[in-house]
């Protein structure tokens, strides 16, 4: 029998008294779900909530009102058009909805706005926010009003005064045909070092929440597995198989590596297809964060076995070094608003890592480039653990 | 065959195990005598492998153990003293698992596991979790796992500790049938008449040596016709143990301060003189052996095997 056989019958049998186990798949499984939902709705809910809402009260109605609307049609804005009873009638803080970021600010275009631009009448839009409506946000829309008044002002100035035979305005035929074409001068905007946006809602909580339940069960089973193999005389009896103890301990790895395979999948899956998160645009990178984060928490749970002598010893120590690591990692918060310090100081564990590299996936669009120096730290990770754990592990 | 060949082991200032030597030959069941403590772990260990000896070699035909360790275990069937299974997989799973990393697999690995279930009487709960099972079950598919792929030889560490009389004598018939199908056992036990009834041959081990070696004949033959006779009461070690000297046929094997243990050299009549002797000792019980392994081992090393 090759080794690779005998190490895969042995990572088998590891997958199998898991799966026999079902306290061990509710925790793997029923129980990340919920704490991806709950952390998601505390971190302000799902991706979609990141667009800017605006409530769009059009007073005036003419096809300036209109086009300066349509300037403001935006990916990151979300506009709501409101009849001038709505705004009027709900007042107050009956349109915050702190929830959804819906009406919680309106934009408010005064009558004869179209006309009295076009005769050079001074205007004024009033941006009205509600008491409680994210300060953020209201920047950003702010933002966005003030391009869009600045594109629909230098049209206007680029198209002149009118006809001046007839005397007439500017109409909206002139003004759209402008519109449509493209623009002079373009401003691209992208992220980049310390300017980074905070990852917030499930964008955070889903890779945090798989990332900590992942080295969590796999650390914690992982090692009550091994140590109760040890009290239990298994790995003693094991080691009198036709077998070398690196095969044996290859297969513990390796089954540990399968557990966590199976969970990733499972949660990678459920943050998907229950909570709509993006995965990013890199399937590989994908598998290269996952898949080498594995790795070292399989490793880091061989470790744990083969430190203690009981159960008991491995659930505690599992759950102290699972806390830890998922805290400082930036499992349950984004590791941005943490002192500078700190964050430079978790990258000594595995899971500051693994948050990188789903924060590069997800949040800023990278691909393999962006998650080969947190793979490469994994695996490094992955390779030590290793490494201790089969110096560590005592088979008699 | 097994040979051992002065087998040592050290565990800091203790010697678990001392230059111990021993012959096994195919088809015989070679039993290692000896009280808990007596090195009979520490020697299997050495001999599967997993300890390495400071000094010896263990040979299994011509391969040396410590040279191809792998090719000896794929020959070797292991029964630990402790019920090494795992509870939450079946009967059935167990030896699937164990015989599959003997290399066995399909029909074979099937048909061996259902022979296996057969011999140990637990096929009729073969697809039951292991939690279910009782003690005596726990042992009988302990033993079994040791033996599913059918080895040339097998080393069984106390397999019967703990367990009621009926699943202990569906084991040493287990034992017994395996040994008469060609393989090599050796059996350790701290139980007397487990060795008595199933060894051809014994080593009364103690303190990492072996004492005495032999078949139940031989061994018995090493004690005679010497009854062991102890004397429980209160009287002077002293004084006591002058009176026994000046008694022809007796000598004194142990003292303690309330018991006198003695062996009487003609069966009988030594006894006989012996309580003559003593009717001036405030002597409460007494008690007589006929000669015995424990007879032996007693006057090997002035303990009993259940001290």
């Amino acid at each position: 029998m090759r080794p690779s056989q005998k190490i895969l019958r042995l990572a088998a049998n590891d997958l199998r008294l898991t799966l026999k186990d079902r306290a061990a798949l509710i925790w793997m499984l029923a129980l990340p779900l919920a704490f991806m939902w709950l952390f998601g709705q505390m971190g302000g809910g799902g991706n979609e909530d990141w667009r800017i809402t605006l409530g769009v009260e059009d007073r005036d109605g003419g096809w300036l009102a209109e086009a300066l609307v349509a300037e403001l049609d935006d990916e990151r804005l979300s506009l709501a058009h409101l009849l001038p009873s709505e705004t009027a009638s709900a007042g107050g803080d009956s349109t915050a909805d702190e929830k959804t970021e819906r009406k919680v600010r309106t934009l408010v275009i005064p009558e004869g706005f179209t006309e009295g631009v076009l005769v050079g009448d001074p205007q004024t839009l009033r941006l009205e926010t509600e008491p409680g409506a994210s300060a953020e946000f209201s920047v950003g829309a702010q933002m966005h009003l003030v391009r869009a008044v600045t594109r629909t002002l230098g049209r206007l100035v680029e198209l002149g005064p009118g006809n001046s035979a007839t005397g007439e305005p500017v109409g909206p035929e002139a003004f759209q045909a402008l519109a449509a074409r493209p623009d002079l001068v373009a401003l691209k905007v992208s992220t980049v070092g310390r300017g980074r946006p905070r990852p917030s809602g499930t964008a955070q909580s889903v890779p945090g929440t798989l990332t900590m339940i992942v080295l969590m069960m796999t650390v914690i089973y992982g090692g009550v597995f091994l140590a109760k193999e040890k009290e239990t005389g298994m790995l003693r009896r094991q080691a009198s198989l036709p077998v070398t103890r690196g095969e044996i301990f290859l297969g513990k790895l390796v089954g540990r590596l399968m557990v966590a395979g199976a969970q990733i999948l499972v949660l990678l899956l459920a943050g998907r297809f229950l909570f709509g998160v993006s995965w990013g645009n890199s399937p590989l990178g994908l598998f290269l964060v996952l898949g080498t984060y594995a790795f070292a928490v399989a490793g880091l749970s061989t470790l744990v076995g083969a430190l203690v002598s009981t159960p008991d010893q491995a659930s505690s120590l599992g759950w102290l070094l699972s806390m830890i690591l998922a805290a400082l990692g930036g499992c349950w918060w984004p590791s941005e608003i943490m002192p500078g310090w700190l964050r430079t100081a978790a990258h000594a564990f595995p899971t500051a890592w693994a948050m990188d590299g789903f924060h590069a996936l997800i949040s800023f669009g990278r691909g393999v480039d962006g998650v080969l120096l947190p793979a490469l730290a994994l695996v490094a990770f992955g390779v030590v653990f290793s490494l201790l754990g089969m110096r560590f592990l005592r088979y008699d | 065959m097994i040979q051992v060949e002065n087998l040592s082991k050290r565990f800091g200032d203790i010697r678990a195990v001392d230059g111990i030597s021993f012959r096994v030959e195919k088809g015989e069941i070679y039993g290692l005598l000896g009280p808990n403590g007596a090195g009979k772990t520490t020697t299997m260990s050495m001999m599967t492998g997993l300890l390495e000896p400071d000094e010896g070699r263990v040979r299994f035909r011509s391969l040396d153990v410590a040279a191809d360790p792998i090719a000896f275990r794929q020959q070797l069937g292991v029964v630990p003293q402790e019920i090494a299974l795992y509870e939450d997989l079946t009967a059935q799973e167990n030896l699937r698992f164990w015989g599959s990393l003997y290399g066995l697999g399909g029909k074979e690995l099937k048909r061996a596991v259902q022979e296996v279930l057969e011999m140990v009487g637990l096929s009729g709960r073969s697809l039951e979790p292991v939690k279910r099972f009782s003690g005596g079950m726990k042992r009988r598919l302990n033993l079994s796992l040791g033996l599913v792929h059918k080895p040339q030889a097998v080393l069984l560490d106390e397999p019967t500790v703990g367990i009621d009389p009926q699943a202990r004598v569906n084991i040493l018939e287990v034992v017994r049938q395996v040994a008469d199908a060609g393989t090599t056992v050796v059996y350790t036990t701290h139980y007397l008449e487990e060795a008595e009834g199933l060894c051809d041959r014994l080593g009364i081990m103690d303190h990492g040596q072996i004492l005495a070696e032999g078949t139940l004949d031989e061994l018995r033959a090493m004690v005679g016709e010497e009854e062991t006779v102890s004397l429980y009461g209160t009287f002077s070690p002293e004084q006591a143990k002058l009176r026994m000297e000046s008694i022809p046929g007796v000598h004194l094997i142990k003292v303690e301060p309330e018991r006198l243990v003695l062996g009487t050299g003609e069966s009988g009549r030594s006894a006989i003189d012996l309580l003559q002797k003593v009717s001036d000792l405030t002597v409460e019980r007494i008690s007589i052996q006929p000669p015995s392994l424990n007879g032996l081992f007693l006057k090997l090393t002035g303990r009993e095997l259940r001290d």
